[in-house]
């Protein structure tokens, strides 16, 4: 083996592999930027798990009538295919960023609980194991990611696929919880000096509001799995019809988490957005404080939503249009965020290099997203389109092509701080392009066949339905899709071993995280500059024009003078 | 270049392990208005954020009894099964014991570590006895054939009064530590923020009680028929 | 022939919600288009020029312009509230406490079972309903929680097993609609599928009347002696699950049988109702439907002849 330089040691690189000590430092580290990159690395490799999982089902789905999987092995795939993507790649993956540069972000050496960062991290890891062992413990669970009850109980789910998949999320959401706490903490105690909270990064606000998020998001999802296993384990009654439990009790449970993961699921995406359009628009962030605010709007809000999940529960009329109007309110702080973006666009001297065209794509990818979420929150419009494939669409596109998006232009971004080098940007070409045009015919045609009658969670469809071309040109995407991500491994691992030296800030940006060595030393840095503003190393580099020279920056003419 | 003034940056190998790091203490120290107050050390701050989920987490399984209750509740319930006034004897040890803790800081505070480390035992006894209580009720009411699967009471009872036991004897666990470290020479300072945080955790499962006491107990007790 | 699309509404009761989506989608087009339109713009005039070095105006923000976009999307957003309003109302409308229930829908693992409780016929998969009239219906289910979706006719609804819901059923034309079980149901959700079948009230009236009877042995092109298959049917366990009025067979726990000569398809959309599919059904159930909570019979020719027989010329 080559050396590779991913140790964020000062000027040693990795210790080999294969050298016992080398490993060890992985295992029983406690060091933030090692962690931050075991996330990354593990939930990348979930990624191709459950990515591989999709494949099958996507070929499954490629023609009417197919054989290739039965209906015992397809409802397994797509249980753990979105298990996996929720829990073991977006949510570990956006926590991993977190990890890595939030401490970078605002002038810390480390997050505030060290050695509470490395349980988080192994809890996870462990949950994941946990949840994957089911596959040789005799079946993997089988009821989808919402496991709704009582489907998910001993009479119908007889195996112990659920037992390991609510135990699997019980020990990775304890970790979630932890890491929570850990940046809630860390932000508030550790900024650097003269940082104020109306100062930092946007990633960080962004991560801070998360770690809310989870604070009081996962208590539900931990409650309602320790009732399902007291059910499955003890025979209790909670979610069982027949000993007078209430199974739509589990559903209120279960989405009063489920609603607020699908923002813990994106707003750390939009914090890497708002790093990377400014420094490649080469202006601050356009109308900062109310992109901060819109963050701690769409907070409180997505406490509020959750019934949007359960419109053909049958409620009744009042909590329908209750839900359903809140979910429409929500559409406003998310539409503050991109109109913001827009406007750090407009006005810069954009340079497109692949971080910056992800990050352009998410704008159109994720407003598309976002407005047929809109339209399920339009209650009847989700009476037609509840659990077809119209939902599995809108879950794409805002989860792959809003969180996945941004997570890429913060690959291409931070790669050179993580790692000392760059990614390359010839391979970065093929692999945006081929994401963008995979990703949209796998998904766009998703919305014609939801409102065609294709109900979702099905392992085959009979031919007279017509849906057969339309499935077949999503599975195609699909492997376009594959492809790309393989583009995506081979840069990484052609760039690892001779990408080009990154230096300390090969993007000219403008946060602290630049202003250390890359990768940073142990101890993150030597000096950190003086924060009189939002951008320190732009007032270093502009004293002569600093940004707290400029009073009230938000009020500020528009560009268009 | 710009000759603007570079900070050293704090090195703290392990932060986590005082209380407060000198970086912590500078600023809350602080007077001038460039350098972030620090509202409380990182240690409380913690565990006010565990509490803030702690309190979701209850909050749902105590809504999951209110919810069952008022559906209605086939076979026994509270009301002709639970021993309430065994119970609440039992409870005023709990109850006493926040008040013990909150005695034992005063002495911390004040210097005095004997009696620091007396009215920590005598906090865990009274959680103990508490416990003893809770092993004492669960015999009996399995002995009566009120189980998990017995009906719905059964299942909610256990489960709320259950997570409540585990999280004392967690505290129970934690504040025996502490005490036992205390007589090993710890706690000198006269403050500690683990400590305090600790206190925190046992005044709050103290209140989760009073809550599940009130509801789970005393209401069907003094409620008409 | 294509299962039938959200847009292509036949019912009072569809037709509001494919209108609201119909605007929605505009209006989201819209916004899409101003979004794309401001990235385009901005990719276009905002391009870094080769060679140029400098860096653009520091500009951060503007008051009023956030104000626009907040206000802008409250506007409309109070807009769709209103449009959700009404289309609730005529979509789903109130239902009133003591309506008779006419029809009731109960969802089973992997089938459905339809009950006219005003003219006690009970049939499975294929529902027969007349034209221009508004029925109501009472939701059930005997196990897991179901969906019931006729993407032609109206809205969706959950199927729960310890709650009952209703909503009501109306088709404005005569014709065959597809629907779907929507919530996953375990195995093979998949196939189960159900069709309605709208007729003018005549031939409904018929159809009923012809239910009402029990089924008689009409005759068909299978070859077999339907006479010697019922005693095959009866004398089997098949009558432990299925129901035929005019015999001993009752149980309820699989589709009743009564007329099951009658219907297009069986096994909930699995196969159509062909001699052929019968047999390899009773034989192997599992090989057409896997999963399906029925067991493989392994009759001799002359009985399975019989038998299929039996069964197709229960008209
Ligand atoms: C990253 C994750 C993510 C995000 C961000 C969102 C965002 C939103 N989601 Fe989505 N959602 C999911 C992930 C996500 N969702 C998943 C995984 C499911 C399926 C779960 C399952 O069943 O398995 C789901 C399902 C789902 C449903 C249930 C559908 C059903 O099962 O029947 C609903 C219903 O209301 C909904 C609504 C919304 C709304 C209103 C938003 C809003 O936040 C969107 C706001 C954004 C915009 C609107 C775009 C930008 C705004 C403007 C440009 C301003 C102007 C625009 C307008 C005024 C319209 N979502
Ligand atoms: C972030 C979340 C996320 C992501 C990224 C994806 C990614 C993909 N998903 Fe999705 N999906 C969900 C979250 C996600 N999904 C959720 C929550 C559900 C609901 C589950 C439920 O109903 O319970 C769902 C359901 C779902 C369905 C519906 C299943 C059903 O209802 O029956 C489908 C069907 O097409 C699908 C397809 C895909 C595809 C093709 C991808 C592709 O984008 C995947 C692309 C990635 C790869 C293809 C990996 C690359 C692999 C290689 C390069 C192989 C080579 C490498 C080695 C051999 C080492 N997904
Ligand atoms: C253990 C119960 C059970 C037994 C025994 C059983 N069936 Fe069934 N049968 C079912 C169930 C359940 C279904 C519904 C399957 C589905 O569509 O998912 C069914 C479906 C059918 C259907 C299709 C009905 C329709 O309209 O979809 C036919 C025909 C049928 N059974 C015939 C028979 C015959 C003939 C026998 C005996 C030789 C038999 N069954 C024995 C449970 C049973
Ligand atoms: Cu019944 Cu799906
Ligand atoms: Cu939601």
């Amino acid at each position: 083996m080559t050396n590779i330089p991913l140790v964020p040691e000062a000027t040693k690189p990795l210790p080999k592999i294969t050298d016992q000590s080398g490993l060890l430092t992985w295992v029983a580290s406690v060091d933030h930027k090692l962690l931050g990159i075991l996330y990354i690395l593990t939930s990348g490799f979930f990624m191709l798990v459950g990515g591989i999982e999709a494949l099958l089902m996507r070929i499954q789905l490629g023609s009417a009538n197919n054989t290739f999987l039965s209906p015992a092995v397809y409802n397994q795939l797509f249980t753990m295919h979105g298990t996996t993507m929720v829990f073991l790649v977006v949510m570990p993956l956006l926590i991993g960023f977190g990890v890595y540069l939030v401490p970078l972000m605002i002038g810390a050496t480390d997050m505030a609980f060290p050695r509470l960062n490395a349980m988080s991290y192994w809890l996870f890891l462990l949950g994941g194991l946990l949840l994957y062992y089911s596959f040789v413990s005799g079946g993997a669970p089988d009821v989808g990611w919402f496991s709704y009850a009582p489907l998910s109980e001993k009479p119908y789910a007889t195996g112990l696929g659920v037992d390991y998949w609510a135990l699997g999320l019980l020990v990775t959401g304890i970790g979630s919880l932890a890491g929570g706490i850990n940046f809630v903490v860390t932000i508030m105690t550790m900024r650097a000096p003269g940082m104020k909270l109306t100062q930092m990064p946007m990633f960080v606000w962004t991560t801070f509001i998360n770690g809310f998020l989870l604070i009081l998001a996962l208590p539900p999802l931990n409650a309602a799995l320790v009732m399902l296993l007291a059910d499955r384990q003890l025979t209790a009654h909670f979610f069982r019809p027949q000993g007078g439990g209430d199974s739509v009790l589990w559903q209120h449970y279960f989405w009063a988490f489920g609603h607020p993961e699908v923002y813990i699921m994106v707003l750390p995406a939009f914090g890497m957005l708002s790093e990377v359009i400014p420094v490649f628009s080469r202006k601050p962030l356009f109308g900062y404080s109310f992109v901060a605010g819109s963050t701690v709007a769409i907070l409180l809000l997505s406490l509020l939503v959750y019934g949007h999940h359960m419109l053909t529960t049958d409620l009744g009329p009042v909590w329908n249009f209750f839900f359903g109007a809140a979910s429409i309110l929500i559409a406003v702080p998310t539409g503050i965020k991109i109109f913001n973006w827009c406007a750090t666009m407009i006005g810069g001297k954009i340079r497109f290099t692949t971080s910056m065209k992800f990050a352009t794509a998410f704008l159109l990818l994720f407003t598309i997203g976002g407005i047929t979420g809109v339209s399920f929150a339009v209650v009847p419009i989700d009476w037609q389109s509840n659990n077809s494939y119209y939902v599995v669409a809108h879950m794409h596109y805002v989860l792959f092509g809003g969180t996945y998006f941004a997570v890429m232009a913060g690959t291409y971004y931070w790669f050179p701080k993580m790692t000392g080098r760059m990614l390359s940007e010839k391979l970065g070409v093929w692999h945006f392009w081929l994401t963008f045009i995979g990703f949209n015919m796998t998904f766009f045609i998703q919305h014609v066949l939801g409102v065609a009658g294709m109900p979702r969670r099905v392992y085959t469809y009979p031919k007279f339905a017509g849906w057969e071309l339309m499935n077949l040109i999503s599975t195609i995407g699909a492997f376009i899709l594959a492809f790309s991500v393989l583009v995506l491994i081979i840069n990484v691992i052609i760039s690892l071993v001779r990408g080009k030296e990154a230096g300390d800030n090969p993007w000219d940006a403008w946060t602290l995280e630049w202003a250390t060595t890359s990768p940073p030393p142990v101890y993150n840095f030597d000096q950190v500059p003086p924060i009189r503003g939002r951008r320190p190393l732009w007032d270093l580099k502009h004293p002569e024009d600093p940004d707290w020279k400029r009073r009230e920056p938000d009020r500020q003419r528009s560009t268009e003078e | 270049m710009s000759e603007a003034r570079m900070q050293p940056a704090q090195v703290s190998t392990q932060p986590e392990q005082a209380g407060l790091s000198a970086r912590d203490r500078e600023a809350m120290d602080s007077k001038s208005p460039e350098v972030p107050r620090l509202l409380m050390d990182r240690t409380k701050l913690m565990m006010l954020c565990f509490l803030g989920s702690e309190v979701v987490f209850f909050g749902l399984l105590i809504i999951a009894y209110i919810y069952y209750q008022v559906k209605g509740i086939q076979g026994p319930n509270a009301k002709e099964i639970l021993n309430v006034p065994r119970t609440f004897v039992f409870s005023l040890f709990l109850f006493a014991s926040s008040g013990t803790i909150f005695i034992a800081e005063r002495f911390l505070a004040r210097k005095n570590h004997r009696m620091f480390i007396t009215w920590m035992w005598i906090t865990v006894l009274f959680g103990a006895i508490f416990i003893a209580g809770q092993v004492w009720e669960y015999t009996e009411l399995l002995s009566d054939n009120i189980t998990m699967t017995r009906n719905l009471f059964g299942t909610t009872f256990f489960t709320v009064t259950g997570f409540h036991g585990l999280h004392v004897t967690a505290g129970l666990i934690v504040l025996s530590i502490f005490t036992v470290l205390g007589m090993l020479g710890d706690f000198r300072r006269g403050h500690s923020s683990a400590l305090t945080a600790a206190s925190w955790y046992w005044h709050f499962v103290d209140v989760v009680w009073v809550v599940i006491f009130s509801l789970i107990y005393l209401i069907p007790f003094f409620s008409q028929s | 022939m294509e299962s039938g699309s959200v847009f292509d509404p036949n019912s009072p009761l569809a037709k509001p919600i494919s209108d609201v989506f119909t605007i929605v989608l505009l209006l989201g087009l819209g916004v899409f288009l101003l979004i794309a339109g401001l990235v385009t713009f901005a990719i276009i005039r905002y391009r870094r020029r080769p060679g140029d070095d400098t860096e653009p105006i520091q500009s951060a923000g503007n008051f009023r312009l956030e104000v626009a976009w907040t206000a802008g999307p409250l506007l409309l957003g109070i807009g769709l509230m209103v449009l959700t309003f009404t289309t609730m109302g005529a979509s789903d409308p109130a239902k009133p406490t003591g309506q008779e229930v006419d029809l009731e829908v109960i969802g089973h693992q992997w089938w459905w079972e339809y009950r006219y409780l005003k003219d006690n016929v009970v049939t499975a998969n294929e529902l027969h309903i007349p034209v221009g009239q508004r029925l109501y219906v009472r939701f059930k289910s005997s196990d897991v929680i179901h969906g019931w979706w006729v993407p032609q006719l109206g809205r969706q609804m959950q199927i729960n097993p310890d709650h009952v819901n209703y909503t009501w059923l109306q088709s404005d034309k005569a014709g065959l609609f597809y629907g779907a079980c929507t919530q996953y149901c375990g195995g093979p959700h998949a196939w189960m599928l159900l069709q309605v079948i709208a007729q003018p009230q005549d031939q409904y009236d018929q159809w009923l009347q012809q239910q009402k009877q029990a089924g008689q042995s009409v005759a068909t092109e299978a070859p077999g002696d339907p006479a010697k298959g019922q005693q095959v049917f009866l004398n089997n366990t098949c009558v432990n699950c299925h129901a035929i009025a005019g015999t001993t067979a009752n149980a309820q726990v699989g589709p009743n049988l009564t007329h099951f000569g009658a219907r297009k398809t069986f096994g909930a959309g699995v196969s159509t109702n062909t001699p052929e599919n019968l047999t390899k059904w009773i034989k192997n159930p599992q090989a057409v439907k896997p999963g399906v909570l029925m067991p493989g019979y392994q009759f001799n020719d002359e009985d399975m002849r019989n038998l299929v027989a039996y069964l197709e010329s229960l008209k």
